[in-house]
């Protein structure tokens, strides 16, 4: 049986905020339209 | 038609056998070269891999995501990691499998936490070669 996540998007959330703090993006963030 | 789109869709994945682990670093070093500087997001035994190509390519890899990983690299080659910002994280699908391993053990589960937001529920260890070592 495949095993289903259940909490995928809080884990999503920690990884994409501790990116914005511990990585330096190699282009210039682009505005948002 | 079946077993044609079942062919292609293997012809994606990588075997593991006992003697396939030093063609997969090498495929895998040769992908880094091609395509980094990265950040390496890692998933369980995709970690014993991801953190042997960072430590054969430190200056390649910006950062390591690391989920519920197998290992966090050999403790001998920690200091060629120490420039690379590492997170780890245990607590995915704490709740829905058996606790088999110790990591697994010794992780509260999201639903024990459930007075706290569930992003601050799941544990971190980041930042330093110090602090891998002593998550394993």
């Amino acid at each position: 049986m495949m095993m289903m996540e259940k909490n995928s998007d809080a884990i999503a959330q920690v990884i994409a905020e501790w990116l914005d703090k511990a990585v330096t993006p190699l282009e210039p963030k682009q505005p948002q339209k | 038609m079946l077993v044609e789109a079942y062919a292609n869709y293997m012809k994606q994945s990588v075997p593991r056998w006992l003697s396939t682990d030093n063609a997969i670093i090498a495929a895998y070093l040769e992908y880094v070269d091609k395509v980094c500087p990265c950040v390496l997001l890692l998933r369980s035994q995709g970690g014993a891999f991801g953190f042997k190509v960072a430590e054969q390519r430190p200056d390649k890899i910006k950062a390591i995501v690391a989920v519920e990983s197998a290992t966090a690299g050999i403790v001998a080659n920690a200091a060629k990691l120490k420039d690379i910002p590492v997170l780890m994280l245990f607590g995915e699908m704490s709740t829905s499998i058996p606790a088999g391993l110790p990591s697994r053990r010794s992780t509260p589960s999201m639903a024990t936490r459930s007075k706290q937001p569930a992003a601050r529920s799941i544990g971190s260890i980041s930042q330093t070669s110090a602090s891998r070592a002593t998550a394993t």
